[in-house]
């Protein structure tokens, strides 16, 4: 198949097929027009991408970049503030034989493309790694602990930023919109989108999600072809998560009907505002153990600690 | 044909000549979660493979 030039194409999706040069294009293209369309960093003087040293954070990492760089000379983009600093965040959850190896890439990615980087830990923040919390605590899942533990980190530190961007991308958000449903949890629907959040709060950090339109395969295609060389990882404890078999359901309908997770998504953000409307917009409680906000007296971060604390 | 599948982090040897498509579905994969390279060479689940070629098959699934 060839794209339009007539080279060779790499990319097919319904109609359309594109080579090496007009994909990355495209690609690109898509992604500032989402960051431009939203808003997302216009007036930010500081902005942070929550990095893992996976695929989907190191192309959010290279194209912020580059969006900064170019929106300085460009009038067509939406501006940040001159000289808006760009940092990576990264946790360390404290997965044996998992996130070293895509720490140690991406420090080196920083490093070659100029990037400060900050890594935080869950031993040192929380006084326990993943694994460890694993082991002892059966009552909660691996996906569980991790997602309350990062979220607290990446909101403690992204709230000394004026945005903070995600990698998560449009296979990420069918997912957790379908599991949501699934598991009848429609009171966190209103907290996804591409701009998460129900309320707006000192406390939160501001977190957007400029993949959130590309599909997981178009982030690992545009990793592949500009050569970002992102080493093969896979969590250890995600094959037994939930969303693993969310993802193969999802994929199986797509392969059936192209343009099915485009769908979810959109039609999701359309009826999002109303969604939002719909709910009692509460203001956060701080947690009574951390300050953090919290639904509760006690915020799940803490909830777990004082669990894996028990455990002993 | 030399088909190394990243995931399984080893080469398989197997007897097919077809398309992309019908590679991955002798291998039980599916189409989004994989890309499939010869060479340097993406492929499209249409394009045609022969028994010669050296593929390596790519999870697009990682990171946590």
């Amino acid at each position: 198949m060839k794209c339009s030039c007539g080279k060779k194409a790499v990319f097919q999706h319904k109609d359309s097929a594109l080579c090496k040069e007009h994909f990355i294009d495209y690609f690109e293209r898509k992604v500032f027009s989402t960051i431009k369309e939203h808003a997302f960093f216009d007036d930010a003087e500081s902005i942070g991408v929550a990095a893992s040293g996976g695929k989907d954070s190191t192309v959010l990492l290279y194209l912020v970049k580059k969006y900064l760089e170019q929106s300085q000379s460009q009038e067509k983009l939406a501006k940040p503030k001159k000289h808006a600093t760009l940092c990576a965040l990264a946790i360390d959850e404290g997965i044996e034989g998992y996130r070293k190896k895509t720490l140690d890439f991406l420090k080196a990615f920083c490093e070659q493309n100029e990037i400060s980087l900050s890594i935080y830990s869950f031993k040192s923040a929380f006084g326990f790694s993943l694994d460890e919390a694993v082991a002892r605590l059966q009552d909660y899942g691996p996906c569980t602990i991790c997602g309350a533990l990062r979220r607290s980190l990446i909101n403690r530190f992204g709230r000394k930023l004026d945005v903070v961007a995600t990698g998560h991308n449009l296979d990420d958000e069918c997912q957790g919109i379908i599991m949501n449903l699934f598991k009848s949890n429609t009171g966190f629907l209103p907290r996804l989108g591409i701009r998460t959040g129900v309320v707006s709060h000192a406390l939160f950090s501001k977190r957007v999600k400029p993949l959130f339109f590309c599909p997981e395969k178009e982030v690992f295609l545009y990793s592949f072809l500009k050569g970002f060389g992102v080493p093969f990882t896979e969590c250890p404890y995600a094959v037994s998560s939930y969303r693993d078999n969310a993802r193969r359901f999802i994929n199986s309908v797509s392969s059936q009907f192209p343009g099915a997770k485009e769908s979810i998504a959109s039609h999701f953000l359309s009826f999002l505002p109303a969604l939002r409307r719909s709910v009692e917009k509460k203001q956060p409680k701080q947690c009574s153990s951390c300050g953090e906000p919290s639904a509760g007296s006690l915020c799940k971060a803490c909830e777990i600690s004082l669990a894996f604390v028990a455990s002993r | 044909m030399r088909v190394f599948i990243e995931k399984k982090g080893f080469e398989e040897e197997l007897q097919f000549s077809g398309s992309v498509s019908g590679l991955l579905g002798l291998l039980g994969l599916d189409s989004s979660e994989v890309l499939v390279v010869r060479g340097s060479e993406v492929l499209l689940d249409s394009d045609e493979i022969v028994q010669e070629d050296k593929i390596r098959i790519f999870s697009v699934i990682s990171g946590g």
